[in-house]
């Protein structure tokens, strides 16, 4: 009798599992195990034939910005017309439907121009090809600005995956200026590039504090390492570490309230982690080696490191208490620069292969050392909020600029071209 | 026996169900907020006022170093050796030794290799009998080179340390 109980028993735990399991959802982070929408954007119509070419050129710019945005979001498998003859995909400004499937694509983003009140709007509809129905539809005033196409893009992708994109974050970054550096805030793409500092010193590291509103970051204007926090909306700035000697790599916590940093008071250089009002110290590591360089885990509950204890720079974890030390890294004898994905698995580094510095990355237990970039020295990698992709400095042009790319390695692109850009830290959105 | 296993049963199933019933379903609809325009540019920080101190007439020859490394050679402790005689004859002047890098690797881990190098000369000097409130040390990592070139020669000359005198 009981037997037959016992048979019986996974069989109702299977079907209650099953039954309730659908409410879960799960990120996943290879956008290849999550199914790209095939999505196409038909060619802009004006309302009733009517814009001068100024309004079409400027809504183009517009629908520009949000092409990339869409493209490089990952949630897309964009579905280009093979022509860029003018009024592809419309018949009589109706979408043409069967020739969209041609192409593969499931839903198509229609963009039109119209004029309503002596105002320019961009319109922008996606239609579903299946159920052949408009599933979603937003108006974007023509302000011109960069700021709005990417909150339209923001808006797609949310509507459309479900998913917070991250077409309207800020890279922050330092620029060379003869023989200074200086603190430059670019949106993702590079575009509305505005100057932070003009201290005429050398102003590197900066991290972003959660939310978004300040910078940390070291400066060399009192000819000495200072951390400095820079308000990004009045431009006030005011020193957070002045400890005797080193004070360094600052990296905010990701709840805000403790700010990690490397200071050689003690003797030489140890990470440290600083209560913001108070000013409190509390020390993590406790060796002869250099340890710096720290990075938080997403939960807040470890930091990743550089130390050369084992007698060449490698990673190592501790948790924020400064115990559990263990070390991550064994390949190659020089791993630095660690950030760790907002994701939670992966840690991006920087790794001397050949002589020549390149962005790796690895799961946080040490396995699947991957390499990412190949050409030129590759530094100082900085994940974007939704851990998706990749910003970092390249000279593989002939001269230091930001990179970025997807988190394996593809779509590897420059976003600056100037006198010189480094170390850039990928932020919220503003 | 067999009312046990119902009972047990029965209790997997209900912890079950409940466990089930506790986990969170994702929010779909969220608003997004538009960024504010800013109706002009936020301000650029302009750096904090700090008065210039008067730095004395002496020279010191500058100490190299070998790639990753904060040793000492021979010709560095030679021309260290002259510097403390130097720092006996003028017993009212300071130093600020100077860290630095050449262009490779990570820009923070080297600010504290710079140091590791500043420290380097600073002990020697102590060694020989200056006193520590003497010698000060900052390192500049590999932000300000002195050879800016991509070879090994210019990178020789980064990696170094600048024996800069300083007024007591």
């Amino acid at each position: 009798m009981a037997r037959r109980y016992l048979l019986l028993l996974p069989a109702i735990i299977m079907l209650c599992q099953s039954a309730f399991g659908q409410a879960d959802v799960y990120l996943k982070l290879s956008t290849s195990e999550r199914r790209q929408l095939e999505l196409g954007i038909a060619p802009l119509q004006a309302q009733d034939n009517k814009a001068s070419p100024e309004i079409a050129a400027a809504a183009q710019k517009m629908l520009d910005i949000i092409g990339d945005d869409l493209a490089f979001s990952l949630y897309f498998k964009m579905v280009y017309p093979p022509s860029l003859l003018e009024g592809y995909g419309l018949k009589k400004g109706q979408l043409d439907i069967g020739a969209w499937q041609m192409l593969g694509a499931r839903q198509v983003l229609v963009p039109e121009l119209k004029q309503e009140k002596k105002k320019c709007i961009l319109s922008l509809s996606v239609f579903d090809l299946g159920i052949q129905r408009q599933v979603f539809s937003k108006e974007v005033e023509m302000d011109g600005s960069r700021a709005t196409a990417h909150a339209a893009s923001d808006q797609i992708i949310k509507n459309l995956s479900g998913e917070n994109g991250v077409s309207s974050t800020k890279i922050a970054f330092s620029l060379k200026s003869g023989k200074n550096k200086e603190l430059m805030l670019a949106d993702y793409d590079g575009g509305g590039f505005r100057a932070l500092t003009n201290f005429n010193s050398i102003n590197i590291s900066p991290d972003w504090q959660p939310g978004g509103g300040s910078l940390a970051f070291v400066s060399f204007y009192r000819n000495r390492t200072d951390v400095m926090s820079l308000d990004l909306a009045n431009g006030k700035t005011a020193i957070i570490s002045q400890t005797e000697g080193l004070n360094t790599s600052p990296a905010w916590s990701p709840d805000g309230k403790s700010l990690a940093l490397t200071l050689s008071k003690d003797g030489n250089a140890e990470i440290y982690l600083m209560s913001p009002e108070s000013k409190e110290l509390r020390r993590l590591t406790n060796s002869w080696a250099i340890d710096c360089s720290p990075s938080w885990s997403p939960n807040g509950r470890e930091l990743v490191f550089n130390s050369d204890r084992p007698g060449s720079p490698q990673l190592y974890i501790l948790d924020n208490e400064g115990a559990n030390l263990r070390r991550l890294t064994y390949q190659g004898n020089y791993n630095t620069s660690p950030s760790w994905s907002p994701r939670g698995d992966k840690i991006a580094f920087v790794s001397r292969i050949d002589g020549k510095f390149q962005v790796c990355t690895i799961d946080i237990t040490g396995d699947n050392f991957v390499q990412l970039t190949y050409e030129g020295d590759n530094e100082d990698p900085s994940w974007s909020p939704d851990g998706l992709h990749l910003c970092f400095s390249s000279s593989r042009t002939g001269s230091h600029q930001i990179w970025r790319m997807h988190w394996d390695g593809s779509a590897q692109q420059a976003i600056t071209n100037n006198s010189g850009s480094y170390m850039p830290a990928w932020g919220p959105a503003q | 026996m067999s009312k046990h296993f119902i009972l047990i049963a029965m209790c997997l199933v209900l912890a079950l169900s409940l466990g089930c019933f506790n986990r969170q379903t994702v929010k779909q609809e969220e608003p997004i907020k538009q960024p504010e325009v800013a109706l002009q540019a936020p301000p650029v920080a302009t750096p904090p006022a700090e008065a210039q101190p008067v730095v004395p007439k002496i020279e010191f020859k500058t100490i190299y170093f070998a790639f990753d490394s904060y040793a000492l050679n021979e010709d560095g402790k030679a021309l260290l050796n002259q510097a403390g005689g130097l720092l006996r004859s003028y017993p009212d002047v300071s130093l600020r030794l100077e860290g630095h890098c050449d262009e490779r690797g990570t820009a923070e881990y080297n600010l504290a290799l710079g140091e590791k190098r500043a420290d380097a000369v600073r002990e020697y000097l102590e060694n020989l009998g200056v006193s520590r409130s003497r010698l000060s040390t900052v390192s500049f990592g590999k932000e300000k080179p002195a050879a800016t070139g991509n070879d090994e020669a210019s990178w020789a000359k980064n990696r170094r340390v600048e024996i800069v005198p300083v007024a007591k």
